[in-house]
């Protein structure tokens, strides 16, 4: 059975601002389980359970790398694969958000052009 | 020492810990969770109509320290305030906004063991709205300048594959048939998909870390 904090680190799973979601899209690229990733972080379950929990880095180069740093200290991890892992399921957020604004920006043109040509074609019987 | 999360940590260091989630340190909301989030399940179900689910305590809980990270400075340390003391109201209020949100509010049914003269006082459960839309508004930017330099000088059939990772998608099969190499035997089709995915993962790494050198 999940505990209370595994259930919190999968709920986080969809909000960037937590590291459960890009290491949840690093899995997912790499065709990981959970328990694969925290293998080749070199951790435990329970200690990947609080990697997810912590917050994601979000600023430059050199305060990532520090954040990246201070995760990897405290929860024993291997920084190298965390950082890794980090940068692709950002990266993979971020194109998916960018793409899914695209369509749904398609879909409202689409249903702007349909509205003006019925709307055309209203006035010009 | 009391299993209520009002007395969980000395005053101290509860301060210590809020002084870490305003500096935004990383590994601050962790360290919340761990030392919170079981008390504070457990303080909702023993103050709550045991006919409730447990599920909402669990929700409410989780909101309520979501929201403290989110918007650290919801929390008056200056106030006299406990720390946990804070995280109970927080919890309640989200948990009677959950209920009431169900359409399973029933007032005779939740009897709050500890009201507090500021009851109501804590009942907000939207994160600060102005910090997830800077986020996403960072991330949409960062996302339209990524896809492109990826996507640039891919064929045909890699564009699918970049399609389908984004989409979440692991089955070889369906990458295969994106690439149009259906009919090759399954080993070589392994191979061929592995190839692609690696190649549009080390474009995303490299877009990711700032290094635009191509192999």
């Amino acid at each position: 059975m999940a505990t209370n904090l595994e259930h919190l680190a999968r709920r986080l799973e969809d909000d960037p601002f937590f590291l459960a979601c890009p290491l949840k899209l690093y899995a997912e690229s790499e065709g990981l389980n959970e328990d694969s990733l925290a293998a080749q972080m070199c951790c435990s379950k329970e200690a990947f359970v609080f990697v997810c929990l912590c917050r994601a880095p979000m600023g430059g180069h050199e305060t990532f790398q520090d954040d990246i740093e201070r995760i990897a200290a405290k929860f024993s991890v291997d920084s190298d694969v965390l950082a890794e892992a980090i940068r692709r399921g950002q990266a993979i957020f971020e194109m998916r958000r960018s793409a899914n604004a695209a369509a749904i920006l398609m879909a409202a043109r689409d249903g702007d052009k349909k509205r003006t040509t019925e709307e055309k074609g209203e006035n010009n019987p | 020492m009391s299993s209520s999360p009002e007395f969980l940590i000395s005053q101290e260091d509860e301060l210590a810990l809020h002084r870490r989630l305003v500096h935004g340190d990383v590994t601050a909301f962790a360290d919340l969770a761990r030392i919170f989030l079981d008390s504070l399940i457990k303080w909702l179900v023993d103050s709550n109509s045991a006919s409730i689910s447990k599920d909402l305590c669990i929700e409410a809980a989780e909101d309520a320290l979501i929201a403290l990270v989110k918007n650290p400075a919801s929390f008056n340390r200056d106030a006299g305030k406990r720390l946990g003391e804070y995280l109970c109201m927080s919890a309640q209020g989200d948990f009677r906004n959950l209920l009431r949100k169900e359409g399973r509010h029933r007032k005779k049914s939740l009897e709050v063991v500890e009201l507090s003269s500021e009851d109501g006082k804590y009942l907000v459960t939207d994160d600060d709205p102005s910090l997830p839309l800077q986020i996403q508004e960072e991330s949409e930017r960062a996302g339209r300048e990524i896809i492109p330099v990826v996507s640039d000088g891919l064929s045909e059939g890699e564009s699918r594959v970049l399609d389908l990772i984004l989409q979440g998608e692991r089955k070889t099969s369906v990458f295969a048939q994106a690439l149009g190499i259906d009919h090759l035997p399954k080993k070589e089709k392994t191979v061929e998909v592995n190839r692609v995915k690696n190649k549009i993962k080390k474009r995303i790494d490299r877009r990711k870390t700032g290094d635009g050198h191509e192999s």
